[in-house]
């Protein structure tokens, strides 16, 4: 199982690795990069934690062979509200308690991050659609989707 | 146990108490900056993968283990032989005559007793390295009779666990009243058989622990996705043979608990033993279909349950059996009665019942364990229960709304002490049921279920009532049947600078207590919440059971309020000496004391705070020049929250698709700390309601096999299963807890799936059948419709 | 759950992607990973190395002559769902697409992976097999075509050779009536059952009709007989229901956890019902 060179750019910034073939997008964000922002909670595809952006589409990190990451532009929740305060869509999160325990929290930033990149003013029907990829234990959804609305509706 | 367990508390003064507060944990969880189990960063650790039996029961012959010991990048193999000598396991069973215990051993020697079962353990450099050596081992298994049906292992037959004399863990009967009697004489006695099924709380967060023993030290440290550190170290400590005041046990950012993560785990000692061992850091982090193997499953119940009503739909008796799977082994520290005692621990609910007879039986089984998810024990017995109200209700001709509301126990009654002696101070039980009905508009459902029912559109309103036990101090377990000591403690400590740092005992999974007891020790202290840091989930920090049952908001305030009292005092007595009044004419709000009624003469606390620390000329003579202190909180009495839920569904005859419309909840939690985090724990378990009755299901075949290993196959709710939820609030204080406050973490799981249940055997009314077993399948409501 | 060692290669042509997969029998395509990754996670595979086609010229296309609308393999499902040329030629593809698990799958997961991965309740290979799309392969003899009826072989099995690549789809162009219906536990889900349905409709009476059902058996079903039902009548309540009786009497669809044989015939015969009213015009 010999290595494959990765050149692909994360949250901007260019990275080159030698990784074995196997090395998923998500372990090579979080045990590379450590960036561990992003969730691996299913490694199935199924639970949408490990959600991020692959040149502005959500896309699940653990379905993605790092070598399959080449030349892509990758986003990940540390992106976002870089600026030291929180953007708009993670202050809507925080205002409409559309967190508790955390863990899926970054999936449903990028899925919702790619979803208002696309349309500016979504429906409810349409966030809860997009949004039905990610699945959330603690809150039961709705504040989430508040969240999403909210966001959109200030930008 | 009545003076153990008394404390009172001071009166509370909201300021920030009943305000939707946002989360101060919020910033770093949405920036990626949560250091969840699998994100720390421990250098130098190694990676464990560890087999699992692929049978319910077998003999072990033999693990090879020769291929998988010189795969590249092992440390070391393990299997039971090897561990049992250095730790015989996890013993559990609680003080209850005729229980039995049993003891879970760290990897499974000789014999394994359900599929998930750990086998032997791989050591490796990284975890996909761990994961290729394992695929190198080699068990041989001889397979053994399974035991797979709680109910017919009662009946004799092969042992589950063969270290026990039969199958049965644990069986007790009580005959309160005279239900023989009250069923001879009852105009109408409606019954059934309800069969709860298996399902799971699936933290979406894996469980996960991280070991790091240091010779040099001889400190032993673990990192744990737990709700219970300090129960961990007593019990690493016992299991383990290492000096407890020599372990430190964390628990990082947690992601989910749901009560799955209140319990101790093979895993935990297996890291432990290996580190030491190798003298590096050993991690494991779960796998999702290890959390769906062996992680605690949760719910199975069979309720063989009748009620006896007098001609005006008077409740007279209610009879049970309920049988619980417990699986193969006691988890601790709930052990296997989790369901079935528990069920028994709040049999008569709300509800005046004057003559109960019960019976609780559970049964070893070749399967997961059983342990604790919200709601335990109450979920399976309230669908039975409320299910049996709705078709009295039909028989009696009265509308589901009226039969509870007859059978409540009344404004005027309380207190009121049921025939299971549980003392109800206070509730709002007929209240919530009016509540309920003017919220969901009952007329107006009735002539749309009509409307529609003509158009070939079936839609259901069900309704469940419900009150949930919390605040669960020494006392009110031992009320419930869990003889099990459980307190917790807090340190309140104001800084010279005037801000405060809260240590706890309790955890945080999720629920935002490092807001909620911030804002009750703010309020304490007449400080802002950004001048108040709470520290949770750590050994470091005072003793105390943690976070579960419904407990953290009561034993949090209490011991907060406790902690915080005499720090007021000497701020109180401070600042008297400063403005030479006395203690009692000051006030503390907003980071000032002031003089009451005059508030210009005042000080910052800060000022104040300075002063007791540095200013030894200006403080009052003879006070201790510290602002710490420590309390603990048992409350001997339990704070009952009350409600109702009640759900609207459409049931398509012909695909047997149920879809949830809408979710209606009454929540009475008394004193609320936070609304948005109140709303927030109950919109969270009407999800897991609405999953539990409709998708998920840890299904097992009749070898004892689990089907269900997979998310595909395991089914969560994501967004287009779960309506937006409607919430009204009641508030009545609780009498005895710190603030009034009340828990109410679970109160959705206990009560929403019976809403739920009810609501689809209303839709199927016109096909003159009820569905009694669950979960609620489309073949389920196909075998109803005929279709 | 981490994947077992495999080589990676990523050809540029489906030249060498053909000889890859020739010098090593257990080496397996990988198009989006959607469905293949997962089994490899769960270490239920363990293929030697996976030839990577996402470099591969020619596979990624939508184009039609008026006649047919031809989709590259490698075109991601959501490309394909959003395609103006699909949406207006081949409208049931795009219905379809919708029921085809979440975004950010079908932002990964493409259109002949989707296909050749057989899932025996997935939603594409049933709108291929009721519009008879011709599917392309390409293999070292060079490209052959094979009817999306004989394709489908049964669960996880095609006609494509060890050797051979799934270049693209020549789907027929539909302007009938057309309904797909699907009833799955959760939306994304696979399957239960679902149905495929195109009704032209002349004079009030059907002229031709297409029906294909899946998830009951281990390939696409095309319903014929119930097909030929439905040709020459006028759609109602009662040809629907005696259509659904024809296509679904005789399936024996195998049961798991998630339904029974039985549930999922009652509730394909529901679907077939509910999609020969909406293809015939009788449900807005």
């Amino acid at each position: 199982m010999s290595g494959v060179t990765v050149e692909l750019t994360v949250n901007g910034q260019r990275f080159e690795r030698l990784v074995k073939p196997r090395l998923t997008l998500a372990d090579l964000l979080r045990d590379e990069l450590r960036l561990t922002g992003t969730k691996l909670g299913c490694e199935q595809g199924v639970c949408g934690a490990c959600t991020v952006l692959v040149d502005g589409a959500a896309v699940r990190s653990c379905l993605m062979l790092a070598p399959q990451a080449g030349g892509r532009s990758i986003t990940t929740v540390e992106s976002l509200g870089a600026g030291g305060e929180l953007n708009p869509l993670q202050a809507a999160f925080a205002r409409n308690h559309a967190l508790q325990c955390g863990f899926c929290t970054a999936g449903f930033l990028m899925s919702a991050t790619a979803l208002l990149e696309r349309e500016a003013v979504p429906t409810r029907d349409q966030v809860r659609e997009t949004l039905s990829g990610n699945l959330c234990r603690c809150t039961g959804y709705q504040t989430i989707i508040d969240a999403v609305i909210e966001a959109a509706q200030a930008g | 146990m009545a003076s153990a367990g008394q404390h009172d508390t001071p009166p509370l003064h909201p300021q920030l108490v009943g305000r939707s507060v946002q989360r101060v944990e919020d910033p770093r969880l949405l920036t990626g900056g949560g250091e969840y189990t699998a994100d720390l960063l421990v250098e130098g650790a190694l990676h464990a993968a560890i087999l699992r039996s692929p049978y319910a029961h077998a003999r072990i012959r033999s693990i090879e283990t020769a291929a998988a010991a010189s795969a590249p990048g092992t440390h070391v193999v393990w299997t039971g032989a090897d561990t049992t000598p250095l730790s015989a396991g996890i013993a559990a069973g609680l003080p209850i005559d005729g229980m039995k215990p049993t003891v879970q051993p760290v990897l499974a020697d000789g014999t394994t007793r359900f599929v998930g079962e750990g086998l032997a353990v791989v050591v490796a450099d990284t975890p996909h390295l761990a994961e290729d050596a394992r695929d190198a081992l080699v068990a041989d298994l001889e397979p053994l009779e399974a035991v797979t049906d709680a109910e017919a292992a009662l009946a004799g037959g092969p042992l589950a666990n063969d270290t026990l004399e039969d199958n049965l863990i644990l069986d007790s009967e009580r005959v309160l009243g005279d239900p023989d009697a009250a069923f001879d004489r009852a105009a109408l006695r409606v019954g059934d058989r309800f069969v709860h099924h298996r399902y799971a709380a699936v933290p979406l967060e894996t469980r996960g622990c991280i070991a790091r023993f240091d010779w040099a030290s001889d400190r032993l440290t673990l990192w744990s996705s737990t709700q219970m550190p300090h129960f961990f170290r007593t019990m690493l400590a016992a299991f383990l043979g290492f000096a407890e005041h020599k372990i430190d046990v964390i628990a990082p950012d947690v992601g989910g608990g749901f009560g799955q993560k209140a319990h101790l785990f093979p895993e935990e000692l297996l890291v432990c033993l290996l580190s030491k061992q190798l003298r590096r850091p050993v991690r494991w982090i779960e796998d999702r279909r290890e959390n769906l193997l062996c992680a605690t499953h949760a719910k199975q119940q069979v309720n063989e349950m009748e009620l006896a009503f007098d001609g005006d739909g008077t409740l007279l008796a209610l009879s049970d059996r309920v049988v619980g799977d417990g699986g193969a082994y006691n988890a601790l520290p709930w052990t296997a009665v989790v369901e079935a005692m528990g069920a028994a621990g709040n049999m008569t609910s709300v509800y005046r019942i004057e003559s109960l007879r019960d019976r609780h039986l559970t049964v070893a089984t070749n399967k997961c364990p059983t342990g604790a998810y919200r709601g335990i024990g109450w979920t399976a017995p309230q669908v039975a229960r409320e299910g049996l109200l709705d078709r009295a209700a039909r028989e009696l001709g009265i509308s589901p709304f009226e039969i509870r509301r007859r059978n409540v126990v009344q404004p005027d009654e309380f207190p009121y002490t049921t025939i299971t002696e549980l003392e109800y101070t206070e509730g709002s039980f007929l209240e919530a049921v009016d509540a309920l009905e003017q919220a969901v508009g009952y007329e107006a459902f009735l002539e749309r279920q009509r409307a529609e029912r003509a158009r070939g559109r079936y839609l259901g309103l069900g309704i469940s009532i419900f009150n949930e036990l919390t605040g669960i101090g020494t006392e009110a377990a031992f009320a419930t049947g869990f003889n099990v000591t459980t307190h917790d403690t807090s340190t309140v400590r104001m800084e010279p600078s005037g801000t405060v740092t809260v240590t706890t005992s309790l955890t945080t999974q999720g629920q935002g207590q490092e807001t909620t007891l911030a804002q009750i020790a703010a309020d304490a202290l007449g400080v802002a919440i950004e001048s108040v840091t709470v520290h949770t989930g750590s050994t470091d920090q005072v003793y105390g059971m943690g976070t579960w049952g419904s407990r953290g908001a009561v034993m949090g305030s209490g011991s907060i309020m406790r902690a915080a009292e005499p720090i007021r005092r000497k701020l109180l007595l401070t600042a008297a000496h400063m403005l030479e009044v006395a203690p009692d004419d000051l006030t503390i709000e907003r980071g000032t004391v002031s003089v009451t009624g005059a508030p210009d003469r005042s000080l910052p606390v800060a000022d104040v705070a300075g002063v007791i620390y540095f200013a030894a000329a200006v403080r009052p003579p003879d006070l201790e020049p510290t602002l710490e202190a420590t309390a603990a909180y048992d409350g001997s009495e339990l704070a009952y929250s009350n409600g109702a839920h009640a759900a609207l569904v459409e049931v398509d005859p012909g695909t047997g698709l149920v879809s949830v419309e809408q979710v209606t909840v009454v929540e009475d939690c008394g004193t609320v700390i936070n609304p948005a985090i109140v709303d927030g724990q109950l919109r969270g378990g009407i999800a897991q309601a609405i999953g539990g009755v409709f998708l998920e299901h840890m299904h097992y075949d009749e070898n004892g096999q689990l089907l269900t290993t997979t998310f595909l196959d395991y089914l969560l709710p994501s967004t287009t299963d779960v309506p937006d939820i409607e919430i009204v609030h009641l508030s009545t204080p609780s009498a005895s807890s710190p603030g009034g406050v009340k828990g109410m973490g679970e109160s959705a799981m206990v009560s929403a799936p019976a809403a739920l249940v009810n609501a689809v055997n209303d839709a199927l009314v016109p096909f003159g059948a009820e569905i009694t077993e669950l979960p609620i399948t489309p073949d389920r409501i196909l075998a109803v419709t005929g279709d | 759950m981490k994947f077992p060692p495999f080589q990676y290669h990523a050809p540029a042509t489906s030249a060498e992607a053909i000889a890859l997969l020739g010098a090593d029998p257990e080496a397996k395509l990988l198009a989006g990973g959607q469905s293949l990754l997962p089994l490899l996670a769960l270490r239920l595979a363990y293929p030697t190395a996976l030839v990577d086609l996402a470099g591969v010229e020619g596979l990624c296309d939508i184009d039609t002559d008026g006649r047919a609308v031809r989709i590259g393999a490698m075109e991601t499902l959501t490309d394909v769902g959003r395609s103006d040329i699909v949406g207006e030629k081949v409208p049931l593809v795009s219905a379809a697409i919708a029921h085809v698990a979440h975004e950010p799958i079908r932002n990964r997961g493409t259109f002949g992976g989707n296909l050749a991965h057989a899932d025996p309740a997935s939603e594409l290979p049933a709108v291929m097999v009721a519009l008879d799309a011709q599917l392309v392969l390409q293999g070292p003899a060079g490209e052959r075509r094979v009817g999306a009826g004989e394709f489908w072989r049964g669960p996880f099995t095609t006609a494509l050779g060890a050797d051979e690549i799934l270049t693209c789809a020549e789907v027929p162009v539909w302007q009938g009536g057309w309904s797909f219906h699907e009833a799955a536990r959760r939306s994304g889900d696979f399957a239960l059952a679902l149905v495929a349905a195109g009704i032209e409709s002349a004079n009030g009476s059907c002229s031709a009709a297409r029906l294909c059902l899946h998830g009951v058996a281990g390939a696409p079903v095309r319903a014929r007989t119930a097909e030929e039902a439905l040709v020459g009548g006028a759609i109602d309540e009662t040809l629907a229901e005696e259509v659904a009786e024809l296509a679904t009497a005789e399936l024996i669809p195998t049961g798991d956890v998630h339904c029974t044989s039985d549930g999922r015939r009652k509730i394909a015969r529901t679907l077939v019902r509910r999609a020969v009213l909406e293809a015939g015009g009788s449900v807005q």
